[in-house]
């Protein structure tokens, strides 16, 4: 600030006392000081050399545009050098660096802080499921098999069914072989050795 | 989401240990992953895990496609077949003739994966031929 708001009405009381206690001035003249005194101080307010709310609005706003990918429906108020933000931005991070941003703002006092933060956009839809038909199943089943002749197995509408019997040792063996054929689905009703 | 949660330990050690490409994907009740695993140990310890939550494999409700990182051709692999021999086929699948035989233990040079059932390798004796990839583990 460049004018000292503060420091007049006290120079102005000092002025009053001495008038009051050296000059034996009549009531008259106290309450036309006293009058004069009440007008300038109702009048400080305005002696403020700092920007206006109109030129920091104006920066908020320069501001604003500059990040508006950052950000929707984004508005600023400002009071008195304090500038309300509304409007949501897509992350936190530009939200906070908007909100330094505007803080740095020659002029202003404070920043009410009242966007909110996008929601994350869904995650993409992942790709499809792939599934192998029978006649592919089939063929890779037979492989898989070929080492367990007491596995029997079959394919149907891309999903494997196994009985009979098989070594619990060679099981997950088995097992990798048939998932990586891409089954939609394995049903294992193998009894364990 | 309920799969995803009975198999969360499945899915936390899949990201812990590298697994690229993940993908997890709910359908008709069954949870699918897919994936490549940097090594066949991360493989293996995902199907331990697998048959830790569901012992062995009963409930259908998964197919965990998950391979062993995509190995580049001269990459070496470890014949890891019970005791016996390791058919050699002249093309993938086993209704095609044997042309050589990796002993047990032995090396084999990748050559090129046809698929993940199927690689076609050069035996330690000069053979090449296709074996069935469940037997042979990358170094």
């Amino acid at each position: 600030m460049g004018c000292n708001v503060n420091a007049y009405p006290a120079i102005l009381l000092i002025h009053l006392l001495t008038k009051i206690n050296f000059m034996r001035v009549s009531f008259a003249r106290f309450a036309f000081v006293f009058t004069t005194m009440a007008f300038m101080a109702l009048s400080l307010p305005s002696c403020k050399s700092g920007p206006k709310d109109e030129d920091i609005q104006k920066a908020v706003s320069e501001k604003a545009s500059a990040i508006s990918t950052d950000a929707t429906d984004l508005t600023s108020t400002v009071t008195d050098g304090v500038v309300t933000l509304t409007g949501s931005f897509k992350d936190a991070t530009s939200k906070d660096a908007f909100e330094t941003t505007v803080k740095a703002i020659p002029g202003v006092k404070s920043v009410v802080d009242n966007s909110t933060v996008m929601p994350p956009p869904p995650a993409p839809e992942p790709a499809p499921v792939v599934i192998n038909g029978d006649d592919v199943l089939k063929s890779g089943v037979t492989d898989a098999t070929k080492d367990f002749p007491t596995v029997k197995a079959s394919v149907q509408d891309s999903i494997i069914t196994l009985t009979g019997e098989i070594k619990k040792s060679s099981l997950p063996k088995l097992m990798m072989s048939l998932h990586a054929l891409k089954p939609k689905k394995i049903n294992n009703q193998l009894t364990i050795k | 989401m309920a799969l995803q949660d009975k198999y969360k330990e499945l899915l936390d050690a899949a990201r812990a240990a590298g697994v690229v490409n993940l993908q997890v994907r709910e359908q008709d009740n069954v949870l699918y992953i897919t994936g490549q695993a940097p090594t066949g140990d991360v493989k293996d310890s995902l199907w331990n895990i697998y048959n830790k939550i569901d012992p062995d494999f009963r409930a259908g409700d998964l197919v965990m496609d998950i391979n062993t990182a995509d190995s580049v051709a001269g990459t070496k692999a470890t014949v890891t077949t019970d005791s016996s021999n390791l058919n050699i086929r002249k093309g993938p699948g086993t209704d095609q003739p044997i042309v050589g035989k990796a002993a047990h233990g032995s090396t084999v040079t990748l050559i090129s994966k046809t698929n993940e059932e199927w690689w076609l390798v050069k035996t330690e004796k000069g053979e090449e031929g296709y074996a069935y990839a469940r037997y042979l583990r990358p170094q």
